[in-house]
């Protein structure tokens, strides 16, 4: 990138952090504008709900609930910051699933069946080892490394298509999603596991507390009494920062680096690139397990086992996280915080307000809206006049950061962002 | 049999439509990720177009007069409203793929978690709850031609072809069809469709011979917006029509959703594009 030590401002790391704030701040507007019009146009909230639902868009993680004249107030809400921690934890992990997939060039839209298969092998690990003849510690292990496992099985199959036969790993991925959704439940609705025991719930899975299975709290219940937080946080953060240190400090990640930039390049250097390009995504899917798996092995989580129709949200808005990170590992702990701060948000929206918790999926789309050209904002914050190409002679040779399109697409895609160099 | 083929047109159409918008759009070399989004966008643009139709009470007045040309015609203007804004909802995706020359995939993954989480918003406020539905009365009840409809008696025997395509169905069926042909012609036989595909296939080579790629590249993206309305608002009256045949399967979602959220667990239940979908097509349903 950019070499020199040229001035503060000029740095890439500098820009990116730049681009990443303008896309979040974009994203708030985006979101009080809408609440500000809502409130304009619907005669039962009028202007005072508007400004209340924007203060908590912004410090909904402080926010306290309302007084006794019926005003928000806002401090230190522990029970909060505990969620929040507690909800940032799988998007650190599938944001970093995303993250280590674009450093090779893939697009890993597959978070959600590796969340789901990571959950799936845990979920039957944990609860069917009995915990009278094991050790919880060493089932807990069993489990959590078998949804890792599971994970990574499943990012490898889009990983192992694209390598060998030239499949586009989106549309892989999105299959495999889909796959996956089925499969867990089929697998759930022929298990023993169905909760049965408390009949005011039907479609759940048993929580790994009845089987005494749960992640070590490490003293952070202490600190944020009231919230679900667990121990899966410091696991998460460990994470990033082992693959910070395996993408950037050692041979197998610039491998990984150098097939994200250029495949054929890396294959002339004497790069395996189909052995990376599979490695890559079974690393990224074991991510997105070890997400699923510690959600549920907090134990105060219980999966819905009828998922049939649905993906979970944690992996969609590991794009979002990883986008908004730009890729940078450390990086993603913090949008992944951001992320569930906005999540915290609207569900105090939610219960203090007449608006809902969809506005942070708004803002958050519109987040992942303004990454798709963070280049441009990048460029445009360094000020430097972009050499513009002819609409459509751009070379479309990807970026590291761009994933690749497939062989039609390539043609087309007109993709400018190598004039940021 | 005659039901069975009717079955068949209602699944298919949405399903033909939509396909011919991703052709559009890939033929034109854009990867349309977005196509979900925008007929989730689409169809509460036609619920909302009815809804405030009905509030200004035509609806009611047309029934009672008899007219129920009108009521097709009321169908058609929402199939249109559906269209048009879904049109200026995928120029958001075009602004970002053609003219910012973003990523298209993210760009597309973008409006897939915009659109149903904007118009989950907006349900929400209008109507306090997680569906919207038709002011009154369902899809059915306004938009569907019967025999009785065409003036033939309730008992009438209208033979084979008769009972299958002129009994129980929707124009919007037949509309899909005709717009469904002329694209087709368009695509292939056009001169603008054969720049299209030059475009989409080879961009330079398009750009020497004084094609207007990014302009063309937009047109297309709108237009496949357009696609993508029209099949859902179709989309939706099927919905709508499988309703009166069994619990649909749309319907289980806002069940298993009130199971939830009554946990807390709302969110993680139902943010999903599928749900959304689910939900969508079970607003349809209702209308």
């Amino acid at each position: 990138m950019n070499e020199e030590k040229t001035s503060f401002w000029k740095k890439d790391g500098v820009r990116s952090i730049i681009a990443s704030l303008l896309s979040i701040l974009i994203g708030l507007l985006a979101g009080t504008v809408l609440i500000l019009i809502v409130g304009c146009t619907n005669k039962t909230l009028g202007l005072q709900s508007a400004w209340e639902g924007i203060r908590l868009v912004f410090f909904g993680l402080f926010s306290t609930g309302r007084d006794a004249s019926g005003a928000l107030t806002f401090g230190f809400n522990p029970a909060s910051m505990g969620n929040m921690l507690f909800r940032a934890m799988p998007l650190i992990l599938t944001g970093l699933s995303v993250a280590t997939a674009f450093k090779t060039g893939l697009f890993n839209i597959g978070a959600p069946g590796q969340y789901l298969a990571g959950t799936c092998a845990t979920l039957f690990i944990a609860l069917s080892i009995p915990s009278d003849q094991v050790s919880p510690a060493v089932i807990w292990l069993l489990a959590f490394l078998g949804g890792m496992a599971a994970g990574a099985l499943w990012g490898a199959i889009p990983g192992m298509l694209k390598a060998l036969l030239n499949i586009n790993e989106v549309i892989a991925c999105i299959m495999t999603n889909w796959i996956a959704a089925n499969v867990v439940t089929w697998l759930f609705d022929i298990s023993n596991l169905k909760n049965v025991v408390e009949n005011t719930k039907s479609g759940y899975i048993y929580k790994t507390t009845f089987n005494n299975v749960a992640t070590p709290k490490f003293g952070l219940d202490k600190i944020f009494p009231g919230s679900q937080v667990s121990g899966g946080i410091l696991i998460a953060v460990a994470l990033a920062i082992v693959i910070y240190i395996v993408l950037t400090k050692t041979t197998f990640g610039y491998e990984l680096r150098a097939c994200g930039a250029n495949r054929h390049a890396a294959r002339y250097a004497g790069i395996r690139d189909k052995r990376n390009i599979i490695l890559s995504m079974a690393i990224a899917g074991a991510l997105s397990g070890a997400a699923g798996s510690l959600y549920y092995l907090a134990g105060n989580t219980e999966f819905y086992w009828n998922t049939y129709q649905t993906l979970p949200a944690a992996g969609f808005n590991g794009i979002a996280v990883a986008l908004l990170a730009v890729n940078n590992p450390i990086a993603v702990i913090f949008t992944g915080c951001f992320m569930s701060i906005l999540d915290i948000a609207g569900m105090q929206l939610t219960n203090l307000t007449a608006y809902n918790e969809y506005i942070t999926d708004v803002i958050i789309a519109v987040i992942v809206y303004m990454a798709a050209f963070s280049l441009l904002i990048k460029m445009w914050v360094s000020g430097r006049k972009k050499k513009k190409p002819a609409l459509t002679e751009a070379p479309a040779e990807p970026t590291a950061e761009s994933a690749p399109q497939d062989q039609t697409a390539a043609a087309s895609a007109a993709d400018g962002k190598e004039a940021q160099e | 049999m005659a039901f069975l083929i009717r079955q068949t047109l209602i699944y298919a159409i949405p399903l033909m439509i939509v396909a011919l918008a991703g052709i559009f759009a890939e033929r034109s070399g854009i990867i349309n990720l977005a196509l979900e989004g925008i007929m989730i966008f689409g169809a509460f643009i036609g619920v909302l177009f009815v809804r405030i139709l009905q509030a200004t009470g035509s609806f009611d007045a047309a029934k009672a007069a008899g007219d129920w040309m009108a009521l097709q015609g009321y169908m058609l203007l929402s199939m249109l409203a559906a269209a048009a804004l879904g049109a200026v909802f995928s120029l958001l995706l075009a602004f970002a793929a053609i003219n910012l020359k973003a990523d298209q995939t993210i760009g597309g993954t973008a409006l897939n978690m915009l659109a149903p989480a904007l118009v989950l918003f907006l349900i929400r406020v209008i109507a306090n709850q997680n569906t919207l539905q038709l002011l009154s009365g369902d899809s059915a009840s306004w938009f569907m031609i019967k025999k009785t409809t065409l003036g033939f008696e309730r008992n009438a025997d209208i033979g084979f072809l008769g009972e299958t395509f002129l009994h129980k169905v929707y124009l919007a069926t037949y509309v899909v069809i005709i717009i469904f042909v002329i694209l087709s012609v368009i695509l292939y036989k056009t001169r603008f469709g054969l720049r299209l595909r030059a475009c989409g296939e080879n961009p330079q080579a398009a750009a020497s011979l004084g094609i207007n790629v990014g302009r063309d590249h937009l047109r297309r993206a709108r237009g496949h917006g357009r696609l993508c309305l029209r099949h859902d608002d179709s989309q939706l009256q099927l919905e709508r029509r499988r309703g009166g045949l069994r619990l649909p399967r749309s319907r289980r979602y806002d069940l298993r959703q009130l199971e939830a959220a009554e946990r807390g667990g709302r969110r993680a239940a139902v943010r999903s594009f599928q749900v959304h979908r689910g939900l969508l097509l079970h607003a349809g349903y209702q209308r």
